[in-house]
Parts: C-alpha cells; structure tokens; sequence
C-alpha cells in the first residue's frame, strides 16, 4: 500500500511540472475543440499532432495526445445538446434528451449539468485504471509467447466483431493491417519485405501517416459537401445564462451518474466496445430502470447525465489493457501505443516498473486534465458556441495543411506526402463499402508484435500448434475467441436467414 | 442493379489476398512452421483474405440494392492539392505551397470562395511557420528554396 502511495506522489510531482501542466492544457484544449467541431475526430487530431510531439520527452507527448482523447468526450457533448449533431460518435445519444432539454430553453442547464456528469465519469474512471492496471499488469508477468500471442488475437478478434454490424469486413480489415504493418525490413532476417524497390519503404510505413491519411484526408473528403460540415451558430445567450439546475433535478442526476461511469468503466476496459457502445447501454439502462420511460426523448435529465458520464469512463478506463499490457482495445489506444513506441519505449507489463515516472505522471495528469476540462467548458461555454459557426471553408484546408506538413516532418521526405494521400483514397473506398477503419490501426499496430511471439511459440514447441492449447491460458483465451466467433456468425446467419425469407414473402 | 457494395467489397478482398499469396510465394521464403521465415505470415494472411472474401461472396444479400456513393469533385480536388504541395513544397518554400493547397483543395467544396481561400493560406501558412520551423526546427524556408 506504502508502495501504491509512493507511486501516485511520483506521478504527481511528474504531473504538475510546468511543461506537462502546459501541455496537458494544449491537449484538451485541442480536445474540446474537436470534441465541439463535427466534422473532425479524436483521431484525426491524435494524428495530427503525433508528429509536434516527435521532439519532446515521451510523458510529455502521452500527456497531451490522452488530454486530446479524453478532451473531445467533454467537448463533443456541446454539439449534441445544441444543435442535435454529435461532435463525435460517443456522444450521439446525448442528442436525444439534450437537443428537447435546448428546445425548452433550458440547453444551459444541459450543458453545465453534463461537465458534471463528464467529470463525475472521468474521476471514477481514473480511480479504476489506478487500482487495476498495476494488478493487471502483475498478473501478465508470466505471460509467454504463446499467451501473449492469444491475448491479441482475442483483442483483433473482439474489437473487430462486437460492435460492428459487418463482422467479416472487421476482421478482413484487420488483416489489410496486419499486412501493410509488415511493409519493410524483417528485424530477424534484414529481408525487405513488400517495399517494391523504394528506399522510402525501408523503415516501414509510419503510424501517423497511415492514420492521417486513412482518417484525417478520407474524413474531410467524406464531409467537406455533406451535411456534417458545420453550418449554424446558436444564441450564445441562451446556453451562458440561467445554468443552475433545480433541486429535483439535481437529485435525480446522482445515481444515473454513479451507475453510467460504472457500465463505462467497464466497457472501456474491453476490447471492441469503447466509449460508444457504454453510452448508448447506459441510456437503455436509464430508460429500462425509469419508472417515468415516457420522458426519455423529451428531456430526461437521466437521459443525458448517465452516457456522459458511461462515455468519459470508458474513456479513461480504456488505458487499463493500453498500459498494463501492452494491447489496445481501439484505435486511439493503437495510436497512443505508437507514440510511446516512437520513443523507443516497448509497452507491456513491465511499463509500470520500468518507466514509473511515466506512467504514473500519465495516470496523474488525467485528474488535472479533467479539472482543466471543468474549468474550460463552463466559464468558456461561450467561446465553443462561437466556434460551432466556423465555417468548414476555413477548417477544412487548414487540416490538409497540418496533415501535409505533418507527414512530411516524420521522414522529412515528400514520399509520406504521396503514401498520406494514397491512404486517404484507400479509406474514401473502405467508407464506400462500408467497411470499418479502425480495426486496421489495430492491426497495423498489433501485427508485427504478433508475428514476433507466433514466431517465438512456434519455435518453442518445435512447429507444433499444439502449444496454444497445452498451456491453460491461452487455450482459455482461444476458446472465448472462438466462441466469439461462433455466436457472431450464428447471429448474422440468423438475420442473414430472416432476410431471405422477408425477401421472398415481399 | 445489384448489390454493388459487397460485390465490390468481395473482389477488394480477393485482389489483396491474391496479391499477398503470389507476393509470398515468388518473391519470399516461406521456411517451415518450426522455423517460420518472413514469406509465412503474409502467407497465411493472403489465404485468411481469399477465405473471407469466399464466405461473403456465398453469404451476401443479392437482392438489396446498393451504391456506392463517393464524392469524386472532394476526391479529385482534395488528392490534387496534396500531390502539388508535395512537388512545390521544397522548389517554392512554405508559405505559396500553402497558399496553392488552401486554393485547390477550397475548390472541393460547393461552397469554394477564393478571396476566402487565400486569406485561409495566407494565415495557415505564417501560423505553420511559426509551428514548424521556429518552435519545432523543421528545415523549410518561407518563400523560395533552391529554385
């Protein structure tokens, strides 16, 4: 316990130097920013700014790209609840209750009410991830290959089919990833593999030029003529006076809040489901438990209070399988895995022991991150309703100016400036299909590491696929990735079945 | 009329699957499974590919009618002025490379407005100036380089 106090006064005193504070403020600044914006993702801004960060200390740049993940939850609630648009995917069932409550005239409350529900989740959230990371990580010490390699193929494997509604095109997409992650020189062997010749492929494709062009240029093609791209400005007025809620409703805030972070903290920790799939449980909770369920799309405040919290504990709780092993569960956590791996720091269990400076300065820069987002989100509510009115014309170029520079600093070459654009059109025809992107980061991020302990098992056991299922866990994690599959395809083979036959009686 | 999403998503899949197997097995070496050489596991990834690409093409709904909706005006312009900061961006220096992305790629949208588009460059490319090259020492000048 002494040992668990020593470690939060460590990552505190990291925290709270003058460059991290700073840097903390930038990234959930920015997070806001986009967080408000539609149009432009986490993700997108993750990429964005992974190459400013090639320069600083590593606990320095996981600060700031975190502070843009979990930013984005407290900002992306602005566009929900006042003009019925989410600011980004988790925060679309917000709409529901929030966009009625702005109806009414009472969108100040909605939104003040809501920072408190988005700060209520983050601490709880941050509260989980300190007690079970160190505990999770301890337990995956003795984590062999064969283990290690199960582990990540139920991650690919389960944040590809459970949220999704087209399992295989995931789990295609995953292996597309696992591919074009194995572009360049084997550390092994030295062979060149997939490099067609060019000097430039040698080093492998970078993350943030992968991630910028399949998310940042495909993202802004897809939104630049559609009805995404940010038009109206609110009454400013309207959503800065009159923001105190009543007693009553206050009151009914507390439980929604309690049980919203704990359905979030635990979705967030699973691969597959993140922040979205926790918010919209949350609200089909809150609705299922209500005995007033009639309110529910008129303005329930339980309707808005509880995903925003479920959504930024998910946020926060999300880290646990990031940091304690190594394996993200999405594709923000495979973003975050490739900054720290830029910096030469290989993540796993042993990152809280061998880099406890950095990971208990990162854990313990998420408190001051949520305080900062409570600071900038009520007494600035003015300015993020402003921004809503920002033309597209003047956001969408800036980003392909950021991008462009960006990917062209990671090499200091223009060769990233043909692969970001060859990217950007690869994901454009991905959308088009209806396949989904992230699953690929995973993949590209995960694959390698992959292929190094199947290659490890394999010569452990002498070419024998046997040594998967000897050793009990991972046979364990190999029989839940099965059966995962197993019900996936039940499942879509059952509507695949009701389909036909609603076909053929039509 | 047809369901032109997955048959596209079908043929998508079975191009790369191919590509990664003829890939591995006439320009890799594919060791044995004891001893798995860097052609294995872009092997089994290519069979993985044509695999998935078979189940879909026996599972998919034929009678739904799909298009595929691809916003070529946003595709073209966007790419174009990607691919003319690339070339400009060393010859010219970075403020007209900006200037000249922020005016192709403005032309993407409906609502292209080019007194609009250059004071956009024109502020991007200081602000990114000030970014990159005085606070982060990225070489890149201003105006002109070895022209």
């Amino acid at each position: 316990m002494t040992d668990f106090f020593s470690n939060i006064a460590l990552g505190l005193s990291v925290a709270v130097s003058v460059q991290n504070l700073l840097f903390c403020f930038i990234g959930v600044f920015i997070g806001t920013l986009v967080g408000v914006i539609p149009g432009i993702g986490p993700m997108t801004a993750i990429a964005l700014l992974m190459p400013v960060t090639f320069k600083m200390e590593p606990t320095t740049a996981l600060i700031m790209l975190a502070g843009i993940w979990y930013g984005t939850g407290y900002g992306g609630r602005t566009a929900s609840i006042m003009l019925n648009l989410p600011g980004s995917p988790s925060n679309a069932v917000t709409c529901l209750d929030g966009y009625p409550l702005t109806k009414a005239g009472r969108g100040g409350m909605a939104l003040f009410m809501t920072t408190m529900a988005s700060f209520g989740g983050g601490t709880i959230g941050v509260i989980i991830l300190m007690v079970l990371s160190p505990l999770v990580a301890q337990v995956a010490m003795s984590f062999g290959a064969p283990e290690y390699f199960a582990l990540m193929l139920f991650g690919l494997i389960a944040s590809s089919v459970i949220a999704g509604e087209a399992p295989l095109k995931g789990v295609a997409m995953v292996i597309i990833g696992i591919a074009i992650g194995l572009i360049g020189t084997d550390i092994n062997t030295g062979d060149l593999r997939f490099t067609f010749g060019t000097m430039s492929l040698m080093d492998g494709i970078a993350i943030a030029t992968l991630a910028m062009g399949l998310f940042g240029i495909s993202e802004i093609i897809a939104s630049v003529n559609g009805d995404d791209a940010p038009k109206a400005g609110g009454n400013t007025k309207e959503f800065t006076s009159n923001i105190l809620p009543t007693k009553s409703e206050a009151r009914r805030s507390i439980l929604p809040v309690l049980r919203g972070s704990g359905i979030g903290a635990f979705f967030g920790a699973l691969p597959g489901t993140g922040p979205s799939v926790a918010a919209f449980i949350s609200y089909a909770v809150e609705k299922g438990i209500s005995k007033t369920p009639q309110n529910f799309g008129k303005g329930a405040i339980e309707g808005i209070m509880a995903p925003e919290a479920s959504d930024n504990a998910a946020e926060q709780t999300a880290f646990i399988p990031t940091l304690a092993l190594g394996i993200p569960g999405s594709a923000t956590m495979a973003l975050m895995l490739g900054a720290l791996m830029i910096h030469g720091i290989a993540p796993g269990p042993t990152l809280a022991t061998d880099e406890p400076a950095l990971f208990w300065g990162l854990i313990m820069s998420f408190w001051i991150g949520n305080v900062m987002l409570v600071l900038l989100n009520v007494p600035l509510i003015g300015l993020w309703v402003r921004l809503l009115s920002m033309p597209y014309l003047w956001l969408f170029p800036s980003v392909l100016v950021f991008i462009g520079i960006g990917v062209y600093t990671v090499h200091m070459s223009t060769f990233d400036i043909w692969l970001v654009v060859a990217f950007g059109l690869a994901g454009i025809w991905f959308r088009a299909l209806n396949f989904p992107i992230a699953p690929l980061l995973l993949g590209f991020v995960l694959g390698p590491i992959m292929e190094e302990h199947f290659r490890r098992a394999m010569m452990m056991s002498r070419g024998k696929v046997d040594i998967f299922f000897t050793h009990p866990v991972s046979a364990a994690l190999i029989a839940i990735t099965v059966g995962l599959i197993l019900v996936t395809a039940y499942r879509s083979w059952r509507s695949h079945a009701a389909q036909t036959v609603k076909n053929a009686t039509s | 009329m047809q369901n032109k999403q997955e048959l596209l998503s079908v043929i998508t899949l079975l191009a790369f699957g191919v590509f990664l197997i003829l890939y591995s097995l006439l320009g890799l070496e594919i060791g044995t499974p004891r001893r798995m050489s860097v052609g294995f596991f872009p092997l089994v990834l290519g069979i993985l590919l044509v695999v998935i690409s078979g189940l879909m093409a026996f599972t998919y709904d034929r009678a739904r009618v799909t298009k595929i909706l691809i916003d070529w005006r946003a595709c073209g312009f966007v790419s174009v002025a990607m691919i003319v900061f690339g070339l400009t961006l060393r010859p010219l220096g970075l403020l007209p490379a900006v200037m000249l992305l922020c005016v192709i790629a403005s032309l993407a949208s409906r609502y292209f407005h080019l007194k609009t588009a250059l004071i956009v460059g024109a502020t991007v490319g200081i602000l990114t100036y000030t970014l990159f090259v005085v606070l982060l020492d990225v070489q890149l000048p201003l105006i002109g380089g070895w022209l």
